[in-house]
């Protein structure tokens, strides 16, 4: 009998904020996720869309006073982690969901030796911890991200790490706790592709060692096909589609889902113009009215300007697009 | 498509000096080009891919002269101009272009787009004052750009559009031949497609030579009919875009394009995973520069450096054993 | 809406509103942002009171501010003389009121004289590195060294005492700071994307210092120039104050303070209210500037 559910992080409903210079952002807007147990969960979208902002959000950590989040649920193992006070989130963090950054040199600190870092990831939350104890799982979790020699690495300064090291180091401290989930906000972007196809085949690894589930957050349609079970494509502070990695890549349904598939270069059977998404980009002070992709759109309708598309799952997929739901309504009516 | 030779470079080769100590004195020296020969003809695009570090931004700054050659030459249109004092130098600068990679800080801020776009044409006194509002209005045209904001300044702009104007810049004074440094890295994915076209587009009208120089092998293989792939100073392997593609002959080859991620789930391929990091240009390996993460290597590869063979024709690697190696099965897909 | 080139490229006037800034927009945001530093405003304000009044002395002052009178000597302040009369029976208000145009104008034009030659030189030593800069620096080094006041002391000395040669004394002690902010600034400036465009398009060095670097640094001068107003202003009362600036009879503030520092306990009028006129500018430049700095750092979010 399953006592727990299958669902590790529900998203309901989530409506986050910033107040910027220009006026007021509306940088996530409705938007509803879920991820499941051990499943990896990809989210791409462009600069804009919300994808980091979402990921801060469920670790608490949005930028106050000019970022809040206005309404929503973000529920991981029932427990709505909006409206938590900043304590009990800090006992969340780093224990039951762990983040890494894109910027590992960013995110570690010069002045403490990696040994360091780990340890205290221990320590924030299990308290005090013996010295011995601490050294050994430090030493075994850098091998397990495939850093040579962790012993002498141990007590290395972030400096003396090369930047696909500094990264494993980054992954070592996110599952040093057994988090129920890693959030990876753009885990390679900065890397070399050489050093980028390792960590990718680390994380592949960890995958199948560690339970956690991982969000993984990425303007890169590739590591998300090579990492991710299911994908969430946000544009415009709002969730377009989200599916299975197979539906998204060989039968993408929303207008942008599609538009950003067949634009990318280099790849089989793209012709010497490679097919585009007009236009850009809203400005996210005033988007357009009714859906924010609409002005872009090659399928827009007339409902479209004046009202946005809520969503629907059909098939297991959920799908905000008028014209792409009327369609498969259409499609489905046809086979009867 | 004329096949003339437009550049030739032989042996260039930068050096930067690495000082320490007190009295500054140089310690060693950073090879970050280090002796690299190439031609380039007339209409093509040529690509120039690696890793960072690996010198490919310094050769397109050499090519240019905006870095000065520790060794070597550049021929431009016949023209020796690796020596050429400034003002000769001037003359060179309104036929060859550079296209930056950062949209954000390429642009001078306080500039309007209209005076960035025609600087260029006021330096070498290429039109008239009457003349450049139509030059403004027919450049931002091109690039595609509205002209009723010419007077507005970069930061009113999307990255997208800044490349835009860029791009506007490079051409206003109608060079022969364009350096593209990254020219979509810092874009998002929906604007590049835009921006890649927009300059397919420009190289036939105004009949450019491009050295596209990227880290990102999607870019260079679907702008690039040339290719060249270069580690740590050196060219590895220099090919037609089908022949690299299809059958690589250098290790370091085999990596660089089994790493490229395939936005298609269904694929699965055993990629090969190079052990090791990206070294810097500062004491590198001897012999083979590659030698060190090469599942390959035997002890020539320490003790001597491979030269540049044709493999096939128009196919040129940099390894001892090209001949004997092949991609491993599975590693390389067709993407 | 707007055309769609061949490209794809979206541009309509939808687009150009979408960004929302022109340069008149900056404006206003820099000016909304000084808005909200209430001390800011509260400065401004009271710096452009006091200017106010200063300029406008020849129709507001009630008397002359050279004028002996004797028999009404060391008035206190009253219906007839609203902040009293000094040793020689002038009138303290008409003479504030000149003498503001004095203080407050020798501030601005020693600010003035010393930004060109440092703004100048610290372009030349910041963007051509080598032994210029290494020549100018070494000058700084040097003119820092002193104390700005001795410094000013010292050219007063040379050129004899007065106003003029007041201006050109604390003019130059401003400039070896001006010249290492500008040259600091350059060196990050020249480091930039845009400098190096700049040259691959074959612009020379003196094209690149003015038309790219100098304008990039206008943002930073107009701070420390501000900044530096109070600062003028109270070293020209200072020389005034000892004699070498400001000479007997001009009512220069600084000067007005000095003739009354024998009356301090007896009139105190006489000292107070300079004193205050100097405070209050000196005070409202402050928070101006501060305010300035911080509305224009594009950095600072509100």
């Amino acid at each position: 009998m399953m006592t727990m559910s299958e669902d590790l992080l529900r998203i309901e409903d989530l409506v986050v904020q910033y107040e910027t210079e220009e006026g007021i952002v509306q940088a996530v807007d409705n938007v509803n996720l879920t991820v499941k147990r051990g499943e990896v969960m990809g989210l791409v979208g462009e600069s804009g869309c919300g994808k980091s902002t979402l990921a801060l959000s469920i670790m608490g950590l949005l930028a106050r006073p000019m970022g809040r989040i206005v309404s929503g649920h973000i529920f991981l193992e029932d427990v709505d982690l909006v409206g938590l006070s900043q304590d009990e989130l800090r006992k969340i963090r780093g224990k039951s969901i762990s983040m890494i950054f894109q910027d590992p040199t960013a995110s570690l600190n010069p002045v403490f030796t990696v040994g360091e870092q780990l340890v205290e990831a221990f320590k924030a939350h299990e308290g005090k911890i013996d010295a011995e104890e601490a050294r050994a799982r430090a030493v075994e979790i850098l091998r397990k991200v495939g850093i040579s020699d962790p012993e002498t690495r141990l007590s290395q300064y972030p400096h003396e790490f090369s930047g696909g090291m500094k990264q494993r180091a980054m992954i070592a401290i996110g599952l040093a706790n057994n988090p129920l989930m890693l959030i990876a906000d753009e885990p390679t972007t900065n890397l070399d592709v050489t050093i980028q196809a390792q960590i990718l085949e680390l994380m592949r690894a960890l995958k199948k060692e560690f339970d956690s589930s991982i969000l993984i957050i990425t303007h890169n349609l590739g590591v998300v096909a090579e990492l991710a079970d299911r994908v969430g494509v946000m544009y415009a502070g709002r969730m377009a589609e989200v599916g299975t990695a197979d539906q998204i890549f060989h039968d993408p349904v929303h207008p942008y889902t599609k538009g950003l598939i067949s634009s990318l270069p280099g790849f089989k059977s793209r012709s010497d113009r490679l097919p585009i998404i007009p236009g850009r980009v809203p400005n996210l002070v005033r988007p357009p009215p009714g859906c924010r992709f609409h002005p872009r759109c090659t399928y827009a309708s007339d409902r479209c300007s004046r009202e946005e598309c809520k969503g629907q799952i059909v098939e297991g997929r959920f799908i905000a697009c008028h014209t792409a739901l009327r369609m498969l309504e259409e499609a489905a009516g046809d086979q009867v | 498509m004329s096949g003339k030779t437009l550049i030739e470079v032989k042996g260039l080769k930068k050096y930067f000096p690495v000082e320490a100590g007190f009295f500054k004195r140089k310690v060693a020296d950073l090879k970050a080009v280090d002796d690299v020969s190439f031609t380039i003809n007339k209409g093509e695009s040529l690509g120039l891919v690696g890793e960072s570090g690996c010198g490919k931004t310094t050769v397109g700054r050499c090519v240019l002269r905006l870095i000065e050659p520790t060794e070597g030459q550049v021929v431009f249109e016949g023209d020796d101009i690796t020596k050429l004092e400034k003002k000769e130098l001037q003359e060179y600068r309104s036929r060859m272009q550079l296209i930056f990679q950062d949209p954000y800080s390429s642009l001078n801020p306080r500039l309007t787009v209209g005076d960035i776009i025609t600087e260029p044409l006021l330096i070498h006194g290429l039109a008239e004052k009457k003349e450049i509002n139509d030059r403004i209005r027919r450049l931002m045209l091109d690039v595609g750009l509205s002209p009723s904001h010419s007077k507005r300044y970069p930061h009113e702009f999307s990255g997208g559009q800044k490349q835009r104007i860029s791009i506007a810049r490079a051409l206003s004074v109608v060079p022969s031949f364009v350096v593209a440094d990254e020219p979509v890295a810092a874009l998002d994915m929906s604007i590049r497609a835009q921006i890649l076209n927009l300059m397919k587009d420009l190289q036939d009208k105004y009949d450019l030579t491009y050295l596209i120089i990227s880290h990102d092998l999607t870019v260079i293989k679907h702008m690039c009919s040339r290719i060249m792939v270069m580690y740590l100073g050196n060219l590895v392997e220099v090919a037609g875009r089908e022949s690299l593609f299809s059958r690589p002959y250098h290790p370091y080859s085999f990596a660089l394009i089994s790493a490229v991620p395939i936005p298609d789930p269904l694929i699965k391929k055993k990629r090969i995973i190079l052990t090791g990091d990206v070294p810097a240009p500062i004491n590198p390996p001897s012999g083979c520069k590659f030698h060190p993460r090469c599942p390959y290597a035997k002890d020539i590869c320490s003790e001597e450096a491979p030269r540049f063979q044709e493999i096939e024709r128009g196919h040129f690697v940099a390894c001892h054993f090209a001949s004997d190696l092949e991609p491993p099965e599975g590693s390389i897909v067709e993407f | 809406m707007g055309e769609v080139t061949e490209e794809g490229g979206l541009f309509a006037e939808e687009e150009g509103l979408q960004m929302y800034q022109t340069q008149w927009d900056r404006f206003k945001l820099v000016v909304r942002r000084l808005w909200k530093n209430k001390a800011a405003v509260l400065g401004f304000f009271v710096v452009v009171f006091l200017v106010m009044f200063c300029v406008l002395a020849p129709y507001i002052a009630p008397y002359s501010p050279l004028k002996l009178n004797i028999p009404e000597r060391l008035q206190p302040p009253s219906m007839s003389h609203l902040l009293g009369t000094d040793q020689f029976g002038r009138d303290i208000l008409s003479r504030l009121l000149y003498g503001g145009r004095l203080s407050l104008g020798v501030g601005i034009i020693s600010v003035v004289l010393g930004l060109i030659p440092g703004v100048l030189l610290g372009l030349s030593s910041g963007f051509l590195r080598g032994n210029v800069d290494a020549a100018i620096m070494r000058g700084v080094d040097i003119m820092m060294a002193l104390p700005s006041i001795l410094l000013a002391l010292l050219i007063v000395t040379v050129l004899g005492p007065g106003l003029i040669n007041t201006m050109i004394a604390v003019g130059i002690g401003g400039i070896p700071s001006m010249i290492r902010l500008v040259r600091g600034k350059v060196l990050s400036i020249r480091e930039t994307e845009y400098i190096e465009a700049a040259r691959s398009i074959g612009a020379n060095d003196w094209r690149i210092m003015i038309r790219h670097i100098l304008p990039n640094c206008a943002a930073p001068i107009i701070v420390v120039a501000t900044l530096r107003l109070p600062s003028a202003i109270i070293m020209a009362a200072s020389l005034s104050f000892i004699g070498l600036g400001a000479q007997a009879p001009t009512p220069e503030w600084g000067a007005m303070l000095a003739s009354g520092r024998h009356f301090l306990t007896t009139s105190w009028w006489i000292c107070t209210f300079p004193g205050l006129a100097i405070f209050l500018a000196v005070l409202g430049l402050n928070m101006f500037g501060d305010g300035l700095r911080d509305a224009l750092d594009p950095k600072l979010k509100s």
